[in-house]
């Protein structure tokens, strides 16, 4: 085990905006063990994983600056996600096995189309912000539940164990969630 | 929209959203760690007599390391992971150290399991030859011998209490009944290391089976993560891989060897289906080795041809082929009414069958001239206790001995009301943990180590009245020498739990000091071995 004493997010920020490389080691130092198990969530691979953290450290190398982020570990998962969306989309089309993310996506099955039935044009940043909106509408737990479960792709027990709750409780919230989010997909013209 | 979708949208969050789910997650976590601080401290210490400084020292102690450091106070959550809860009461020490055991929630279902009392990744196994040797050629084990459809293959994997290989379950709906007495219509069916396509696209079957539990046979469905009791339990004899040869295809009334061409278990060998094929091959071109590889099956040979050589070989005393033999236990069918008779056996029976807190595996062993063992644990959240009850003996009138803690100083008494009312989760550890992350403590890995696999165990012990819980993590590692011999090395891991769900890392000697004769902790050294057997 490394004795490092972690720089503050931002030290290392600021080390991004100098094009200091150590930038990119202070992030592995500090947050490495946190975007690793975020990935596994979703991948359940290490190779990936670790392609996933490459991913996400060149993504974020490019991405400060111009970015100056008031939150760097936010700002890390939110690339880290779209890393991980990435090789499970190439996954998926190469019929590998599964993660965990393909539990909760499984969980929203009647909201959401078969692959067969799409045929529009299709404007993720215009859903995220359908989405937004609904989460902000939930109470704090179920904006929690919400995030860990669709987001973060989290086990519901480890939902359940963080939250100091039984399984059966978040397994109702999360029932109650998802037939909010039909009814504002609905609402919004989304509805299959 | 479909799911790429909306996942592809979820990335378009706002970042808002993101950072407040980000911060509600690390305080959450946190006051988790500070509430259990003081429990975990106190708790194990008490129960263990190892000092504070000793139980938090001991990971570090293990792999020579530099102490833990103290976290700049301006950034406290920023270096806790899911793995990392603080060392001490007094300031904010944070160890990062991936083998630091996950804290274990106390449930009080024993019926429903959240976890499991095993896990594993990659392959375990030391020796290809351990296995083969135990089962020698591939063939045809006659005891109960049934021809059968598959109705049904349940949709979940199982696996048995204490073990970490994984089964399927069919039901089979029993066409004919070539040997053996008093069976049900409809009969359960394990199997192990295939998917449940094995046996599609046949006629029928004929399998060659041994009943190995009566009613209220335990399995735990690890998919949905409950105990699962059956009214009775079936696996091919000695070896439970169908692909070994006590189980025949049959298509259009013909043997069909696809089954045994699908059958392709252990490592890349090409298998023992083939071998089977093969050796039948032979046994037609080469009249002088017939004797040696005589199987019950023919290329060729129809349901009712197959049906007859069974019977034939059956009813010849002197049957003893490499690839067929028959096997004198008796091979009727057993119920809890033919073994518990008695008052006090029928006592037993009540205390094993399912009720508040009890849960009970068991094992039934059925012998030449009717002689029945069964062997009852005691499971707790699917892992195996000290808790084991054996008979000895008969059935019907030749009665049976029940055996409890008395000839064994490794088995516990009846655990009673209380032991059970507090009992910490360790399948939900198990179920927790991640096998890649986790570092061997004791041996050195380099250019030299190729993991080969990992698995992780659970098993409680009552130990002077008190429920321990214990997790047993071991690797295997291919080890390469300079002389490009097989060789392999070995670690393992061991965390205790006490009755409040706190845990520390214990040696396994001082494990082995605690619980006397307990099978389940390793003896291996800690150095590179030469395989086994190949």
């Amino acid at each position: 085990m490394q004795a490092n004493i972690p720089l503050s997010d931002d030290a290392i920020i600021e080390l991004y905006w100098q094009r200091d490389e150590d930038a990119i080691k202070q992030t592995d130092t500090k947050y490495k063990n946190y975007l690793l198990s975020v990935a596994y969530n979703m991948l359940r691979d290490s190779g990936d994983c670790e392609e996933c953290l490459n991913d996400t450290y060149i993504g974020t190398w490019n991405a400060i600056p111009p970015a100056r982020p008031s939150a760097l570990k936010a700002f890390l998962t939110a690339i880290m996600r779209r890393a991980a969306v990435n090789i499970y989309n190439r996954r998926m089309r190469q019929k590998r096995v599964p993660s965990s993310l393909t539990d909760s996506l499984d969980e929203l099955d009647y909201l959401i189309a078969h692959e067969e039935s799409v045929d529009s044009e299709f404007d993720a940043e215009q859903l995220g912000k359908v989405i937004s909106d609904y989460v902000r509408s939930l109470s704090e737990r179920g904006r929690y539940i919400f995030m860990s479960r669709y987001y973060a792709a989290a086990p519901i027990d480890k939902i359940a164990s963080t939250l100091s709750v039984s399984r059966s409780t978040v397994n109702k919230e999360i029932a109650a969630i998802k037939d909010g989010l039909r009814k504002k997909l609905e609402s919004e013209g989304y509805f299959i | 929209m479909n799911k790429q979708q909306f996942n592809e949208a979820l990335c378009f969050i706002d970042a808002d959203l993101v950072e407040g789910y980000i911060q509600q997650d690390d305080a959450l976590k946190k006051s988790a760690i500070k509430r259990n601080m003081w429990l975990r401290v106190g708790a194990v210490a008490a129960c263990l007599c190892i000092t504070v400084a000793a139980v938090f020292a001991l990971p570090m102690m293990l792999r020579d390391d530099p102490p833990p450091v103290v976290v700049d106070d301006t950034t406290p959550a920023d270096t806790t992971t899911d793995t990392a809860p603080p060392a001490n009461t007094t300031s904010p020490i944070v160890i990062t150290d991936p083998n630091t055991p996950p804290k274990a929630p106390l449930l009080d279902d024993h019926g429903i399991i959240n976890g499991t009392s095993s896990a594993t990744i990659g392959n375990i196994s030391l020796s290809e030859g351990e296995w083969k040797d135990y089962a020698g050629n591939p063939g045809f084990h006659a005891q109960t011998v049934i021809e059968a459809k598959v109705i049904e293959i349940l949709p979940n994997i199982y696996l048995y209490p204490g073990a970490n290989k994984t089964y399927r379950i069919a039901r089979l709906e029993i066409i004919d009944t070539i040997r053996g007495e008093g069976l049900p219509k409809e009969i359960y069916y394990r199997y192990s290391y295939y998917d449940e396509h094995l046996f599609d696209g046949y006629d029928s079957l004929i399998f060659s089976l041994e009943q190995i539990g009566i009613e209220n046979y335990v399995m735990v469905n690890k998919t949905q993560g409950k105990v699962e009791y059956f009214p009775h339990m079936f696996e091919t004899c000695y070896v439970d891989d169908p692909g070994y040869g006590s189980v025949i295809a049959f298509t259009n009334g013909i043997i069909d060897t696809s089954l045994w061409r699908r059958a392709t278990h252990y490592l890349s060998t090409p298998l023992y289906g083939k071998h089977l094929i093969e050796h039948i091959l032979i046994k037609e071109q080469d009249p002088i080795n017939r004797n040696n590889r005589y199987y019950a099956a023919d290329i060729g040979d129809t349901v009712e041809q197959v049906k007859t050589n069974i019977l034939e070989a059956c009813a010849n005393e002197d049957s003893n082929f490499s690839m067929f033999d028959v096997i004198r236990n008796t091979p009727d069918y057993v119920t809890a009414e033919d073994v518990f008779l008695s008052d006090s056996q029928k006592a037993l029976w009540n205390y094993v069958s399912p009720g508040n807190k009890n849960v009970f595996c068991h094992t039934l062993t059925v012998s030449v001239y009717y002689r029945v063992s069964i062997e009852y644990t005691r499971i707790i959240h699917g892992c195996l206790t000290n808790e084991v009850i054996s008979t000895n003996g008969g059935i019907g009138r030749y009665g049976f001995v029940e055996n409890r803690a008395d000839d064994n100083p490794d088995r516990y008494d009846n655990y009673t009301a209380e032991d059970l009312s507090r009992v910490p989760n360790i399948a939900f550890v198990i179920d927790q943990l991640d096998l890649t992350a986790l570092i061997p403590p004791h041996i050195t890995l380099d250019e030299k180590t190729i993991l080969r696999g990992c698995e992780a165990l659970g098993w409680y012990r009552n130990i002077d009245g008190k429920i321990y819980g214990i997790v047993r993590i071991h690797w295997v590692y291919d080890y390469n020498n300079e002389n490009g011999s097989n060789m392999y090395i070995q670690d393992d891991m061991y965390y205790l739990y006490d009755a409040d769900g706190n845990g520390c890392i214990i040696e396994r000697e001082e494990l082995k000091s605690i619980i006397v004769k307990d099978s389940n902790i390793m003896s291996f050294k800690y150095e590179p071995q030469y395989e086994p057997w190949i």
